[in-house]
Formats: C-alpha cells, structure tokens, sequence
C-alpha cells in the first residue's frame, strides 16, 4: 500500500511538474527572413515541404530547410504542420528523389539554432525552430499550436 | 552468392560508399543512395521469377545504387542512376538511367536519354526498397510488362487544381533487351512506342493509369514488327495509419506470348516502427498455351523502421498455380501449392 502511494505521489507530482513546464517548452514555429513579407497557413507550408510549391504566395523563392533527424522541433513540425510524421514523408522523398523529382526536398541545416542562423541570412529561406530561440533576427511566419 | 560475387560487390559498395566524398566538394551536385540486401527461399523444386531457389539466395533481391544529379545551367540538369544488382551474373555497374533534363517554363520538363517507363506506381524506383513495403513488388503485376526503361524522350507537366496534383507524362522511344523466359532468353525489341501516364494525387489519395503501344520483334517466336499495347491502372490512399495499394496490368502481345493481365490488393498499418501488411494478387490469361502464367498468391509481411535511414522486411508469400500452369515458375514444379520466405535489409543515404 505504501509503495502504491508513493508512485501515485510520484506520478501526481510529475504530473504537475509536467504542467507547469509545459507553458515554458513552447511550440514549434515557422521562420523566414526578417524581410519576409508573406502570410502562410499550413498548408502552404507543407507544400512548401514536401517540394510541391517553389515559391512563397507572394511570388518569390522559396528554400525550404530541415532541422537535423532526431530534433523535438522536426517531429513536432512534421506532425503538427505538414501532418505525416517523419517515417511517411522519409518514404515520401525517397519516392520522388529516385525518380527523379527530388528538386525542392529541404536541405539539413542541423539544430534550431543552426537553422535560425541561417534563416536570418537566407532571404528565400523558410525553416522551423522552437519558437523560445525566436528573436529579433527572423520572423515568424506561422505558428503552430 | 559466390565469394567472387561477394568481393567484386563489396569493392563496388567501397566504391559506391566512397564517391559522395569525392563528389560532395561540388556543392550543386547531388548525390543519392540506396542498397537493399535481401534474402529469400522457397520450397519449390523449381526456379522463381528472378531466381528464387529451394535454398537461401541473395542474388534476386541484393541492389545498390547511386544517383548522381548535377545542373548543366539553369534550366538543364543531368541525371543519372548506376546500378550493381544482385540478379545479373556479376555485380557490374550499369547505367540503369542517364538523362538530361530541360525545364520549359515552370511547369513542364523534357527529359532525353534512357529514361524509367512510367507504367507502375513504383515503376520509377522499382530497384529503391525503402520506397515501398514489400521486399519486392507483386510479379503479378510487374512481371506484366518487363522492361523497366527505355531510349527515348519523355515529358511531364504538372499542375494542381485545389489539393489535387496532377501530372501527364507522354513519352516516344524504344527499347531492346535480352529477357530470360522458360524456353529460353529472347531477344525483345520494341521500336516506335508511344505511350502516356496521368497521375492524380493529393495528401492521401493517388491514382495513376497509363497506356502504351508499339511494334515488337522478338526472332526467337517469329514475332515480327507485330503490333504490343499495355494497359496499366493503380491506386493508393495513405490515410492516417492505413496504407491501401492496389495495381492492374494488361498486355495484348502478338505471337506465342500470351496476353496476361495481373492485378493485387495491399492493405497494410502503421503502429509505430512497424507496417505489418497483407497482399493477394493473381496473374492470369484466357490464352491455352504451354507459355500461359497462371497464379494466385497471398503474402503477408511486415516492415519494420531500424533507423532514420534504414528499415527490415520480412514476408511469407503463399502461391497457389492455376490449372496446370508453371505461373512465374521457369518449369512446373512437382507441387502446385509453394511457399516462399524474404527478408531484407533495405536503406538510403
């Protein structure tokens, strides 16, 4: 009985860490350059992703860029934002690279704060970051919730 | 697999492995790889398909290639795809693809060369394991029309309207290949075909038909310029965590070939790692010949994700012979019920 407390205890107390933690670790959220001038909803953000669109509703490039495999902000954005997780759009591209359309597929830039630094001076780029590295240096396009 | 085999492929991989390091130096080249090493056995006294035997064999389902792709300028680029494949006799490289492609406007392209028939839904990465779940696709239906690419010209243009995306891919060519039958290996030519595939898709729904025709030489069986149509129809849905694949083929041939028609149904789910599948499919003709293939097969896989870049298949495929015939058998086997057992390792880098 005791030891049944406990982890009841435990897991209560871990529950509420949990909460309380979750207003701090804050979604993801799309960035472009900070002279971006564009709306997106997600929709056109996954086109973007999945090499469907080229270019941003308002007529420019676009250059989609990918965190590193593995990434919270990757998972979150794949299966909150483009809605496939990350095994189905893998599958995906190596549908269209190996035959041949593989133009467009984002390229790996490494951790947020990789591709935030070179989100800031790319002006075509579009990437995804956890939107605490948010700064003055790009902006945000889209948020997910 | 011979130890000769083994070397000459394991000096290709090094080689294969080794090229994105020379390569990577130019940053406008990419560069793509895929190895699948496969293993497969029946229980049959006869030879399968591409030479599944009643003992353990790495030769049918063992591949590795690279695709190399650079831009020429802007609008031109250059494609490429070598291939060491586990069922030819060596583990030479060939070029299985080699095309230049031309951007004309922003929707529609023309690719020259040799370039991949687009009949099947997995017709242009029939070779790329990771792409689909089975270890190889349904012979039902693949085996339908065997001829993977061509000489020729292509071109594609692509559109959408609301989610849907859609693309026409008319292309002219033709095509010459030894391909091994029962009796013997014939000497298959196609000249002036024509054909044409639409593709319709959005994020869960694809459907792809196609036709072709041409005129065929084949001197071994007196098939002389004669006229050959194909016929081809598919359709996916990718909903959630079900995966639905279905594909239907006909070939109207001229000659002691029969006509044949093949189709299959896939329903498989994703749970986690893991897309346990199940697949029934037949294979038949209304001709009455020795040559006639005649099947029905129902095999049941699952695939599961290793890695980011890696997965392993297993599958059990179940055939049962119609009617007499050897089916994709080289001769008839003593029993018409055979089983055949595949795994592979497949990945991409």
């Amino acid at each position: 009985m005791k030891t049944m407390k406990l982890k009841s205890l435990l897991v209560g107390v871990a529950f509420a860490l949990g909460l309380i933690a979750l207003p701090l670790q804050a979604g993801v959220v799309v960035i472009g350059h900070a002279s971006n001038s564009d709306s997106l909803d997600g929709k056109q953000i996954a086109r973007i992703f999945l090499g469907k669109a080229t270019k941003f509703p308002g007529g420019t490039k676009a250059k989609p860029v990918d965190q590193v495999p593995g990434s919270a902000a990757r998972t979150d954005f794949y299966n909150k934002v483009v809605g496939k997780d990350e095994a189905k759009v893998k599958a995906y591209w190596n549908q269209r690279i190996f035959a041949g359309k593989g133009k467009g597929r984002p390229e790996e830039i490494g951790d947020g704060a990789a591709v935030k630094n070179w989100v800031s001076s790319h002006p075509e780029a579009i990437g995804y970051i956890d939107s605490s590295l948010v700064d003055s240096s790009v902006k945000v396009l889209f948020s997910a919730e | 697999m011979k130890v000769r085999d083994i070397k000459a492929f394991r000096v290709t991989v090094t080689f294969l492995l080794a090229l994105p390091m020379t390569a990577l130096a130019n940053d406008d080249l990419s560069i793509n790889g895929f190895l699948s090493v496969g293993a497969s056995k029946s229980d049959a006294d006869a030879v399968y398909y591409e030479g599944i035997v009643d003992e353990i064999s790495f030769e049918p389902d063992t591949v590795v290639g690279v695709q190399l792709s650079a831009p020429v300028t802007e609008t031109v680029s250059f494609t490429t795809q070598l291939l060491a494949s586990g069922n030819k006799d060596t583990y030479d490289l060939a070029a299985d693809w080699a095309y230049a492609d031309f951007s004309v406007g922003e929707n529609t392209s023309i690719r020259a060369g040799r370039v991949k028939l687009p009949v099947f839904m997995a017709s242009e990465y029939l070779e790329v394991g990771a792409a689909y779940p089975w270890v190889r696709p349904p012979e039902e239906v693949y085996a339908v029309v065997p001829v993977s690419a061509f000489s020729g010209v292509s071109a594609r243009y692509t559109g959408n309207f609301g989610n849907f995306d859609f693309s026409i891919e008319p292309y002219y060519g033709s095509h010459t290949e030894s391909i091994p039958q029962p009796t013997g290996v014939l000497s298959t030519s196609v000249k002036e075909f024509a054909g044409a595939s639409l593709t319709l898709g959005n994020d869960v729904f694809t459907l792809r038909a196609g036709g072709l025709q041409g005129q065929l030489t084949i001197p071994e069986v007196g098939v002389d310029d004669e006229e050959l149509s194909l016929f081809s129809v598919g359709a996916r849905i990718d909903w959630e965590n079900v995966l639905i694949m279905s594909e239907y083929a006909s070939r109207d041939i001229p000659g002691i070939i029969p006509d044949s028609e093949g189709w299959y149904a896939m329903l498989g789910y994703r749970a986690g790692k893991f897309l346990p599948h199940v697949t029934v499919a037949q294979l038949d003709t209304d001709e009455v010949t020795p040559l006639a293939q005649k099947q029905k097969s129902t095999t049941v896989g699952v695939q599961y994700q290793l890695n980011h870049a890696a997965l392993l298949k297993v599958e059990w495929k179940n055939i049962e012979l119609q009617e007499g015939s050897a089916g994709l058998f080289s001769t008839l086997p003593s029993d018409d019920k055979v089983s055949i057992f595949s795994a592979s390792i497949d990945l991409t880098f």
